[in-house]
C-alpha cells in the first residue's frame, strides 16, 4: 500500500494553547506546508472547484456561515471590476484564539485560499487584515509572503488595524480597505455592501485556510471540522473537531471540565446550560436546526460553582465601551443597559430587570452593524439561562461559592 | 422614463443610523408613523406602508436635515 501523508484537517489533530496573542505549536514554514498537504496545482478548474465547494459545504467562518460558492456566485453577478479580497485575521473576539493559531502556525494555507478566492472573482488587490497588537500573526505572515515568490495572481499585502471588537466587523473592514475610517457602515443593499467605492469581498482566515486545504487535497481527505476556541479562567485552548462530535466531546479532549454554562459564539453569542449544549454535534450547518449558531467558534466556559450575572456584567459593560459611537440607541443604549446589568450581577433595586428587558427590546436591530444585536442577544440568554440566579440576587443571595457580592 | 417608485405607493422606511442625528424632524412630519425613543432617535414601523402613510413617509424623507431617511418602495411599476 502506498504510504501517504493524510493531513489531518488544518492543525493536525492537537489542542494549541493561545496565551497572549501566541499560538504554541510548530509553524508550517513553506517546505513543511507542501509536505503536509501536497502541491497546489498551477491552474485550478472553477467548476472542479465550485463541486467540491458543494460536497463539503464550506461556509464562511467569521461567525455568519455564510456558504461561500453562494458569496463568489453573487460577487461574479455585478460587473465591477477592480475587487479587493481581504483576508480578515483581526479576530477583534476576545475570547477567541484561532484565528491567531491559524496565522502563526498555517500561514501559507491562509495564502493558498487568498489567492485561489482572488482567481475565482477576478480580484486585483489581496489584503491581509491582521490587528497591529498582534505582533506575532503579522510577522509569521510576513514571513510567510516572502517565503512564496512567483505565484501568479495578485501578491498579498499586510494592512493593519487597531485592534477594537469592530476592526474584524465586514462593513469597517470594506470602508478602510477603501480608504476611510474603519468604522462600521449603514448598508442599504445587502449584495453590495461595498458600494461607494471599489468592490471588495472579505472571508475570514479560516474560511481561506480551509479553501486553501481543499484546493490541495480534495474533498475526499476534508473532514468537516471547525476550529474552536475552549476558554476558561486562565486558558485559551483551540483544537479543530469534526462534525460528528460534541461538545461533551470537544471538552473532554481539551482537558476542561464540564461548565455549567457555555457562551456559545463569543461576547455577541449565547450562553447555553451545559445539559443542553454538551450532546449537540459541533456542526455549523446542523447547529441552527436545534436553534443555535457556532459563530465564530468561542466556547466560553463557565465554570461549576461561579455566578453566571457576575461574569455576565463585566461582558456587557465591554461591549458598550466597543460601541463605534455612530449610531444614537447602540451609543445612548449599551451604556445604559450594561449599568442595568452590573446591579443585576449586584444588589438589584425592584424595577431593575423590567427596565432592562425594556431597554434590550429598544436596541435590538437599531444599528448599522449587528453589535448592539449582539449584545442585546448575549443578555437575553444570560437572563433565560441565569433566570434562578436572578431571583437570588432579588432576594440578596447568589451562588458563587465565595458568597461575595 | 417612468419613476419605478413613485411616492405615496408601497414601501417600507428604511434609516441611516450612523447619518441620524436624533433632530427628531420625522416624527413632526409623520406623526403616529415614526416614534421617538427616550433618546430621541426614531423608531421606524416594521412592516410596509402603504396609502397616506406612505405620503407621510415620503414627508418625512424630504424634510430629514441629514438625509438619514430613505423609503424603499416595492411592487409598484
Amino acid at each position: 500500500m502506498r504510504m501517504t501523508t493524510t493531513p489531518e484537517g488544518l492543525l493536525g489533530g492537537g489542542v494549541v494553547p493561545v496565551h497572549d496573542r501566541e499560538a504554541s505549536g510548530l509553524r508550517h514554514g513553506h517546505a513543511e506546508h507542501e509536505y503536509t498537504f501536497g502541491g497546489l496545482p498551477e491552474m485550478i478548474d472553477p467548476h472542479w472547484l465550485d463541486q467540491q465547494l458543494r460536497t463539503v459545504e464550506l461556509t464562511g467562518r467569521g461567525g455568519a456561515h455564510f456558504p461561500v460558492a453562494a458569496k463568489w456566485a453573487a460577487a461574479r453577478a455585478v460587473s465591477v471590476n477592480g475587487w479587493t479580497l481581504v483576508a480578515n485575521g483581526a479576530e477583534g473576539e476576545p475570547a477567541s484564539g484561532k484565528d491567531a493559531a491559524l496565522l502563526q502556525l498555517r500561514p501559507q494555507l491562509i495564502l493558498d485560499g487568498a489567492q485561489i478566492a482572488a482567481t475565482m472573482i477576478g480580484a486585483r488587490r489581496i489584503a491581509i487584515w491582521m490587528a497591529e497588537q498582534a505582533p506575532l500573526s503579522v510577522r509569521s505572515m510576513q514571513l510567510a509572503i516572502a517565503e512564496r515568490a512567483c505565484r501568479p495572481g495578485p501578491r498579498p499585502e499586510i494592512v493593519t488595524t487597531a485592534e477594537r471588537y469592530l476592526s474584524g466587523e465586514s462593513s469597517a473592514i470594506i470602508r478602510a480597505v477603501q480608504g476611510g475610517p474603519t468604522v462600521p457602515r449603514t448598508t442599504f443593499e445587502p449584495g453590495r455592501s461595498w458600494a461607494g467605492g471599489p468592490p471588495v469581498l472579505v472571508h475570514n482566515v479560516e474560511t481561506l485556510a480551509r479553501l486553501g486545504l481543499l484546493a490541495r487535497t480534495g474533498a475526499g481527505f476534508h473532514v468537516s471540522s471547525s476550529l474552536v476556541t475552549v476558554t476558561d479562567r486562565d486558558r485559551r485552548l483551540v483544537v479543530e473537531v469534526p462534525a460528528r462530535e460534541t461538545f461533551g466531546d470537544v471538552f473532554n479532549r481539551v482537558g476542561v471540565p464540564a461548565p455549567q454554562a457555555v457562551l456559545l459564539g463569543g461576547y455577541g453569542g449565547e450562553w447555553v446550560p451545559w445539559g443542553e449544549l454538551a450532546r449537540l454535534r459541533v456542526d455549523p450547518q446542523g447547529l441552527p436546526a436545534s436553534g443555535r449558531s457556532l459563530g465564530a467558534g468561542v466556547l466560553l466556559a463557565l465554570p461549576d460553582g461561579d455566578c453566571g450575572l457576575r461574569a455576565t456584567a463585566p461582558i456587557a459593560t465591554w461591549l458598550a465601551g466597543q460601541s463605534a459611537g455612530q449610531c444614537g440607541p447602540c451609543r445612548f443604549g449599551l451604556p445604559a443597559i450594561a449599568d442595568l446589568t452590573t446591579r443585576l450581577a449586584g444588589r438589584p433595586r425592584r424595577r431593575d430587570l423590567g427596565r432592562l428587558r425594556e431597554l434590550l427590546g429598544l436596541v435590538d436591530g437599531r444599528g448599522a452593524c449587528r453589535l448592539p444585536d449582539g449584545a442585546v442577544r448575549m443578555l437575553r440568554s444570560a437572563l433565560r439561562t441565569f433566570a434562578a440566579e436572578v431571583e437570588l440576587h432579588r432576594r440578596g443571595q447568589c451562588t458563587a461559592r465565595d458568597g461575595r457580592r | 422614463m417612468v419613476n419605478p417608485n413613485p411616492p405615496g405607493r408601497q414601501g417600507t422606511l428604511r434609516i441611516d443610523p450612523v447619518a441620524c442625528d436624533g433632530i427628531g424632524m420625522c416624527a413632526h412630519l409623520a406623526p403616529g408613523l415614526v416614534g421617538l425613543d427616550r433618546w430621541g432617535f426614531p423608531v421606524l414601523p416594521r412592516d410596509g406602508i402603504d396609502g397616506d402613510d406612505a405620503r407621510a413617509a415620503v414627508r418625512a424623507v424630504r424634510g430629514c436635515p441629514r438625509k438619514a431617511l430613505r423609503f424603499i418602495g416595492i411592487g409598484t411599476a
